[in-house]
């Protein structure tokens, strides 16, 4: 391009080269602007770099011939919105996989108090009986006019009263206190604990085994997190009711105890996860079908399955 | 109408022009009519990504269906198991009707046969015999699993109707291994009854095996014919 003394920029003389016509084009090809088929549109040979283009009738855009069409700015977009929606997902199942740990947990730490509670509660309802006899029989042997002092009937009292360390031993001591059925609940956690580490060890497949790792104490902090809730519910007033008091005393050792296991069983799903997802493929899929899910063995730096 | 696919050396479209399998490396080759300039085929890149996509969704349909099938008759081959052990010993001791004995068994005359059929089709890959015995063992693996859990909970009793022997002489984990005896002999014998949906599996792959070669075929004769026109 040249500038003239006037100032104004001159069309460049290359313009006036005329395009050679080889051929045209006979099938599909559509404009990378305005994708209208170019079918039918001049071949032409450009004078610049001697390439082969094709010209837009529609929107005059030159399209190299050399190469496959694009798919236009739709496509970037499209991928954008389905990485977008791809995070949304990993979140979600981050959340949801922590919650599940921290549910089965605060199941088990709850149903382990359940004996505990009852047999508080059976000894409650005995020293109440007590004391409603002695009220009754305070106020039947009262002089008249005379106010009795009456013992009192609240719970609080109750609990207060009670040296619990010696009470335990009178029943039996603390393993006979703890509802073991508690633990039936540590088979669906494990199970599905073990699963969600599997899923993550196959939707972390760029990740080695120490990145999944990390990934794992990631998830069990969603967990630990979610289980302060409880544990202040617990913790804050334990003498109200029996329930409470039990929950109080067993509930936050057990629901530790599960958040261990589930996270335990998680992380060996992560670790152990894909070689489980490669062992099931082989299992499961005859060796035509299996070559679209070679990435599973491509991303451990393993020979892909064979097809044969 | 065919993908636009221009030659480098003359500029002429080659969409029109048949690709032949070149023998060295097997490549789909064309040939230039104008210049006779050599270049191979490709797939547009979009076709290529459909055709992938295609194929793993077909691997995970396939995949699916194996996981599915494999959960019902992991639930239903106990269960139909556990269910003609309790008509059995019912109808011995007279608690059920004995003139409908013969429906105790159907799950040898229904779970047994889709067992066959399924082992046979879906694993072809596998060896035929390992993959009974191996499905055999997972499903007595899956039964020991919760006769032990129903002994730990000492209810055998409530929670399966088999332990109607003599409740009295047995304790209970006692009676926990003879149910659990009978309930695997009871798959057993499910398993055997299976052996008579392998010919079923045969002509399942057979039929399967045929209408993907037809629809290759239609498939192919359109294309020769497309490009033809």
């Amino acid at each position: 391009m040249t500038e003239t003394p006037s100032g104004s920029r001159a069309a460049p003389a290359t313009t006036a080269v005329a395009h050679h016509r080889v051929s045209s084009l006979t099938g599909d090809r559509l404009c990378i602007r305005c994708a209208y088929n170019l079918v039918g549109q001049p071949i032409l040979r450009e004078p610049h770099y001697d390439m082969l283009i094709v010209r837009c009738p529609e929107c005059a855009t030159v399209a190299s011939v050399q190469e496959y069409p694009l798919l236009g700015p739709w496509a970037g977009r499209w991928a954008a919105v389905a990485a977008g929606l791809w995070l949304l997902f990993l979140m979600a199942f981050w959340i949801g996989t922590g919650a599940m740990i921290f549910g089965f947990s605060v199941g088990v730490g709850e149903w382990s108090a359940d004996k505990l509670s009852q047999v508080f509660y059976h000894d409650y309802a005995a020293w109440e009986q007590t004391q409603r006899a002695t009220v009754a029989l305070n106020t039947a042997t009262r002089p008249v006019g005379v106010l009795a002092a009456q013992p009192s009937t609240a719970y609080q009292v109750w609990w207060e009263g009670l040296d619990l360390q010696p009470f335990i031993n009178s029943k039996g001591g603390w393993l006979t206190l703890i509802d073991w059925e508690a633990l039936l609940l540590w088979i669906p956690l494990g199970l599905l604990s073990f699963v969600c580490g599997c899923v993550w060890a196959v939707m972390l497949l760029a990740n080695k085994t120490r990145a999944r790792l990390l990934w794992g104490v990631c998830i069990m902090a969603v967990a630990v997190a979610f289980s302060i809730i409880p544990l202040v519910d617990w913790l804050a007033d334990g003498s109200n009711s029996y329930g409470n008091i039990s929950r109080q005393i067993l509930g936050p050792i057990f629901m530790g105890l599960s958040l261990a296991f589930g996270g335990m069983c998680l992380l060996i799903g992560l670790v152990v996860g894909r070689t489980a997802i490669r062992w099931l493929l082989v299992l499961l899929l005859p060796p035509r079908l299996r070559s679209p899910l070679a990435m599973f063995w491509l991303a451990d730096g393993l020979q892909p399955p064979s097809t044969t | 109408m065919a993908i636009a696919h221009v030659c480098l050396g003359c500029g002429f479209d080659l969409a029109r022009v048949r690709a032949f399998r070149e023998p060295h490396y097997g490549l789909p080759l064309v040939v230039c009519p104008r210049c006779q300039a050599a270049t191979t085929r490709r797939r547009h890149p979009l076709w290529s990504a459909f055709r992938r996509f295609k194929r793993l969704d077909f691997t995970i349909t396939v995949l699916g269906l194996q996981l599915s099938l494999a959960a019902l008759l992991a639930v239903f081959t106990p269960f139909g198991s556990l269910a003609m052990v309790v008509g059995v010993s019912g109808t011995q001791r007279n608690t059920f009707d004995s003139d409908l004995w013969w429906l105790y068994f159907w799950p040898l005359a229904i779970i047994g046969p889709l067992t066959g059929a399924w082992l046979t089709m879906g694993f072809s890959h596998l060896n035929r015999g390992r993959t009974f015995l191996g499905w055999y063992a997972f499903l007595c693996c899956i039964t020991f699993f919760g006769w032990l859990l129903a002994a730990v909970r000492d209810d055998l009793d409530s929670q399966f109707m088999v332990v109607q022997l003599d409740p009295e002489r047995w304790p209970v984990l006692a009676r926990g291994a003879v149910g659990y005896v009978s309930h695997a002999i009871a798959m057993g014998a499910v398993m055997l009854s299976a052996v008579a949906g392998i010919p079923l599996g045969w002509g399942f792959q057979r039929l399967t095996g045929n209408l993907r070669q037809t629809l290759w075929r239609n498939r192919r004769r359109k294309r020769r014919l497309r490009s033809a026109a």
